[in-house]
């Protein structure tokens, strides 16, 4: 079935180069057999799905051909210290670097720092492409769990038929991982693509703090596309925090699938701020399926120039007594504009259900646009669920107020939309990296 | 006044209809473009009207249902789209049929309310039967009339604004309107005008698989104001009922409409209607609307905000039990500068009932300083009831300010507690909550209407504890 | 009149009655006092039915009928007030509207609307309240205090005969405090019963009961005529009671 398909779109037109190799793919010895059906699996699912239209709901805003594979080909680059990376990473990652640091970029990870303390802990940090071959087992019933749909999902699909590396993170039982870990993501040459896959794996009453930076590569050149995937299984009482800084560069775009499998009792908080990239679509799925569980969702972005971004989040409650809390805000300058669609599912009988949403835009511009689309879909009476959307632009009144004060009308408006930013920004959980988001933002207000 | 107690409380159920109605032409079921022509001969319908439900016949066919919104299990072969019943257009009480008389009896209208009213329009299976507007209004150039009516006398003004608010390509179901429409009102207020008693107009479906596609044209003008109320009650079938009615306002500077509807099909009709008004500089538009029967609603009554300073609303209350949906909103559109737009929603789920707040938010650019606010509270009185919201707000408008909050609540056991030790029993105490949760919406409807809907509530909340 | 025996009761699974004995009798008005989780809150509520808690066991007959039976609008058509520690807020619903329902299932015939309007005004000016207090919704954006009142005006528009008060005086100031003392202290009468339950001795001062109690671990463990008791508790603590227990003297 898989194979007509892929004859009938090759008779349909031109492959692209990436979907050539695609189809040649075969699985290799050094792969575990589940990970090559997995890959196999995409990439039938990938040849025989269309890409998805405006009656998906999910798509309402977004546009899915941004993310398609026309014209691109897997990037060859490596990761390296050049010197301006390695002082941006330096940047945000915070001086002396005790941390686990791994850096990937194209099919290759690099590990930049490593930390003792981490290793003595019996916490995991490595390359998916190494753990696949020395703990492929482990990995088995996580990869194999299907928390994320990539049999009905093109893009998605195309994300497990390329995916080669990524990063594998695991914290045992019971332990409190002594340090923050950070993965480095980065885009590839001009007419690539590039599929990192990140699996984090938080065990029983185990906690961590992680953070995934996306740094982008040059700003000349043809678009290059970022398929990543970051899925996190937070065990019973578990705590993981992940913090996602996005930088891409101007010529990339990028699609980023985040999703969680929260359990009984367990913590998740992502906090993200989004800046780089063109077409940039985030989703976020928050599977809250034991009684308890708790998920923190919090993103901030800014566009300017002609980026489009798009969100799409959904707080899926299907367990009594769960608690879930969403926070996304933005600012848009020039002609910049982002989307915002949540969902917030309760099933029958998750009573108890504390959930909570809400979207925030700033217009700055008279050719910025925002589109909001919070929704509800609630099947259960014991709930508490309120969301909430509101754009405008920043408050004339406080404006006023602050130019009384002898501040000059520039600097006014920088207050406000840092004002506006601070309490999602304010959870970054890392001085460095907060202070690099404070000034990227104070730097585009003018 | 036997009859009366009969359309009391009790019989609300309204499970009643003439069996011995006679009707002059009964058109076979299923649509087809012979009968769109013959609807349009026996009408004596000027050609453009002919030209404009052939083109409408045309997109219906073509156009695919949506994809949102609820299931509509229809099967359109089987409905049918035009009968004629055996009376002709009166405006004298005494001239109207008897078994017509009667259907007007047991809804309760007695001859003595006519003279309050400034005119009543009543549907009889898909034509207009009676009508009469008070001399008053007549000599104030008021236009009341049924829209059939409308179109022959006043041809000119029907021309100028029909399908031009919600043309046929709109949406599938006001192409089908746009093709087989019979019955609705046309009115007309000239400038300054402000009419203080309420236009009411009552409809009926009365026969197997009978569609409702009555066509309402309002057109204000000037610094005038009409408050129109639309009430319906259909009895209750075992075969599918469908009604699509399109209702088109126009409302010009300084002008102010109200329209109110308190709709409570029986639990077998599909409800899908398109309404909408366009607004001009400093007028105001009020959509009241309350849902209460059907098995699925489809109703998002929108205000198209062209006009600096035009003002928009909805105030709109969904009850849903099991086996019914209503999924209702509003549509704001903001083209013009200073435009500001409001909507309250509130839904009552019970039972298995599915409530959905639909509503879309679009602020043009240069819509400057355009306010829009939308607030959605939910009621879920059992654990299998559902509720649903789905906003949708863009703004391409920096100097606008968009907010929307949504609520989903219960009724809390310690509320319930509080009034039975006042005294007061279960029922009666949800019924008193749930009116409570409505009161913003019902204190703006008349009071009769606010009294139905109560009462109706009261009646619905017997046995919805536990 | 309120004849209380052996009465058990829980919320979930942890019991907080465990065994209370108690009896009002037509006229006379109490104070039940004790230290916060001791149980006299659940008492008041359990007497009214509240559905939170279950009763295990004892009984409670109320002019000689089986109260326990009985949902709790019945037993406020028998005659029974409960005053909230914790008003619930009606949004949409007036205070007047809601009075009036709650008169009008005790009557035959619903009271005429000017009537009652006139009768409820009265009851206003007594409670110090304005005389737009009638439109207003119930408890909604109330404050503390303004609850508590509210309270009391349903009391005296209810004409209940068998009155409890639940921490009434919490929440009050020292003017709002009289006012409402002084709208109980009006509703005495030699067929009426009020029973106060409060964990300060101060609104007992003003409202001098016929007996008071203190209740520790869901039980009444001491009695005495008239307000002695409280003023013993204000200067030495529930303690005291406490020792006087475990010393086998109660």
């Amino acid at each position: 079935m898989g194979a007509i398909a892929i004859e009938q779109t090759v008779a349909n037109g031109q492959l692209s180069p990436v979907e050539q190799k695609m189809r040649v793919w075969h699985p290799v010895a050094d792969i575990p057999p589940w990970f090559s059906t997995i890959r196999g699996t995409a990439r039938d699912a990938y040849f025989s799905l269309p890409l998805p239209d405006r009656t998906n709901e999910a798509w309402h805003y977004g546009d899915p051909s941004r993310y398609a594979l026309a014209g691109l080909d897997i990037s060859n680059a490596m990761p390296g210290f050049n010197g301006v990376r390695y002082e941006r990473i330096c940047g945000l990652t915070g001086r002396p670097r005790k941390v686990a640091c791994l850096s990937m970029i194209a099919d290759n990870v690099a590990e930049i720092s490593s930390s003792e303390p981490l290793r003595d802990a019996g916490v995991t940090v490595m390359a998916l492409r190494q753990a696949l071959a020395l703990r492929g087992d482990q990995l088995q019933q996580y990869m194999e769990a299907g928390l994320v749909p990539f049999e009905r999902d093109r893009l998605l699909a195309s994300h497990f038929a390329l995916v080669d590396n990524g990063f594998f993170v695991h914290i045992p039982k019971g332990v409190t991982a002594p340090e923050a870990i950070h993965l480095i993501m980065e885009s590839g040459e001009p007419a690539s693509v590039v599929s990192p896959h990140i699996l984090l794996v938080a065990e029983e009453h185990s906690a961590a703090q992680v953070f995934i930076h996306y740094l982008g590569g040059s700003a000349e050149g043809e678009r290059n596309l970022q398929l990543g995937v970051v899925q996190s299984h937070v065990a019973d009482g578990a705590k993981l925090t992940l913090t996602k800084i996005q930088h891409l560069g101007v010529k990339t775009d990028a699609l980023t699938h985040e999703a969680a499998a929260i359990g009984r009792d367990a913590s998740y908080t992502s906090v993200s701020a989004h800046f780089g990239g063109h077409h940039f679509r985030h989703e976020a799925n928050a599977q809250l399926t034991q009684p308890g569980g708790s998920a923190q969702l919090y993103g901030m972005h800014l566009v300017r120039g002609r980026q489009r971004y798009d969100f799409y989040t959904h707080q899926n409650h299907q367990a009594p007594r769960c608690t879930s809390n969403l926070l996304f805000k933005g600012a848009m300058l020039d002609r910049g504009r982002a989307s915002y669609q949540g969902l917030i599912t309760v099933a029958p009988g998750a009573q108890k259900t504390d959930a909570y949403q809400a979207n925030r835009s700033l217009l700055l511009s008279p050719h910025a646009r925002a589109d909001s689309s919070p929704q509800l879909e609630i099947q259960a009476d014991d709930v508490r669920c309120t969301h909430g959307a509101a754009v405008s632009n920043v408050g004339k009144n406080e404006m006023f107020y602050l130019q009384s004060r002898g501040i000059s009308e520039e600097y006014a408006r920088r207050l406000l939309v840092s004002g506006f930013m601070a309490d999602v920004a304010d959870r970054i959980p890392l001085a460095t990296a907060r202070d690099y988001v404070y000034n990227y933002v104070l730097q585009q207000i003018d | 006044m036997g009859d009366d107690a009969a359309v009391e409380l009790a019989g609300y159920t309204a499970g009643w209809h003439d069996a011995g109605a006679k009707y002059k032409f009964k058109a076979e079921p299923g649509l087809s473009e012979r009968l769109v022509r013959q609807m349009s001969e026996m009408k004596n319908e000027p050609q453009w009207m002919l030209d404009f439900r052939l083109r409408s016949f045309a997109h219906f066919q073509q156009r695919a249902m949506p994809h949102w919104g609820g299931n509509i299990a229809l099967d359109f072969d089987s409905i049918y789209y035009y009968l004629k019943p055996d009376a002709g257009n009166s405006r004298a009480w005494e001239d109207v049929p008897t078994d017509i008389k009667n259907t007007f009896d047991r809804l309760g209208i007695p001859e003595a309310e006519r003279t309050v009213l400034a005119g009543v329009g009543a549907q009889y299976d898909s034509e207009s039967v009676y009508h009469n507007l008070q001399k008053a209004w007549v000599d104030k150039g008021v236009i009341f009339l049924d829209m059939d009516s409308g179109l022959r006398e006043h041809e000119d003004i029907v021309r100028a604004h029909f399908g031009k608010v919600i043309p046929p390509e709109d949406n599938k179901f006001a192409a089908l309107n746009s093709a087989v429409w019979s019955g609705g009102s046309f009115v007309y207020v000239p400038k300054g005008v402000q009419l203080d008693i309420p236009l009411q107009a009552y409809f009926r479906i009365n026969a197997d698989r009978a569609g409702q596609f009555e066509r309402t044209l309002i057109i204000v003008e000037d610094g005038a104001f009409v408050h129109y109320i639309e009430g319906c009650t259909a009895p209750t079938y075992s075969s599918e009922a469908l009604h699509s009615a399109v209702v088109e306002i126009i409302i010009k500077p300084g002008a102010r409409v109200r329209y109110s509807t308190v709709q409570n099909w029986s639990a077998n009709v599909y409800n899908l209607v398109t309404k909408r008004s366009v607004v001009m500089a400093g007028a105001k538009m009020e959509w009241l609307d309350g849902n209460i029967g059907s098995k699925l609603t489809m109703k998002y009554p929108g205000c198209v905000l062209t006009g600096e300073g035009a003002h928009g609303e909805v105030l709109s209350v969904a009850y849903a039990q099991t086996g019914q949906h209503q999924d209702t909103g509003s549509k704001m559109i903001h083209v013009a500068p200073g435009t500001t737009s409001r909507i309250i929603s509130k839904s009552i789920s019970k039972g298995e009932g599915r409530a959905s707040y639909r509503g879309l938010v679009r602020v043009h650019s240069g819509a400057r300083g355009a306010r829009s606010n939308v607030e959605c509270d939910a009621l879920l009185l059992s654990e299998t009831s559902r509720t649903d919201t789905y906003p949708y707000i863009e703004v391409d408008e920096d100097s606008a300010m968009v907010s929307h909050e949504a609520r989903v609540s219960r009724v809390s056991e310690q509320q319930i507690f509080y009034l039975q030790q006042r005294g007061i029993p279960e029922d009666q105490a949800m019924a008193l909550i749930v009116s409570g949760f409505i009161e913003p919406i019902t204190k703006e409807l008349p009071l009769e209407y606010a009294v139905e809907l109560n009462r109706l509530i009261q009646m619905e909340m017997e046995g919805s504890v536990g | 009149m309120l004849k209380i025996s052996g009465l058990q009761a829980r919320v979930e699974q942890t019991p907080i009655l465990k065994g209370v004995n108690f009896v009002v009798r037509p006229g006379e008005v109490h104070g039940i006092m004790g230290p916060n989780g001791c149980g006299k809150s659940t008492l008041a509520r359990v007497i009214a039915g509240d559905p939170t808690y279950e009763v295990t066991a004892g009984t409670v007959e109320y002019n000689g009928a089986n109260l326990l039976a009985l949902s709790p609008d019945e037993r406020a058509k028998a005659g029974l007030f409960l005053a909230f520690q914790y008003p619930m807020e009606i949004p949409g619903v007036s205070i007047g509207n809601f009075l009036r329902s709650a008169l009008n299932t005790r009557r035959e015939e619903p009271v005429p609307p000017l009537e009652f309007y006139g009768f409820l005004q009265e009851k206003l000016k007594e409670l110090q309240l304005d005389e737009m207090w009638a439109n207003r919704y119930v408890n909604e954006g109330f404050s503390g205090g303004e609850k508590k009142r509210n309270e009391i005006l349903q009391m005296m528009v209810l004409n209940p005969s068998l009155c409890i008060l639940d921490e009434t005086d919490s929440g009050l100031d020292v003017d709002a405090l009289r006012v409402v003392s002084e709208g109980v202290n009006s509703m005495r009468n030699a067929e009426r019963s009020i029973i106060i339950v409060t964990h300060y001795e101060r609104l007992l001062e003003y409202i001098q009961p016929d007996y008071c109690h203190v209740m520790l671990d869901g039980r009444i463990v001491k009695s005495a005529d008239g307000v002695d008791l409280a003023r013993e508790i204000d200067a030495r603590g529930y303690e005291s009671v406490r020792d006087e227990v475990a010393a086998g003297a109660l």
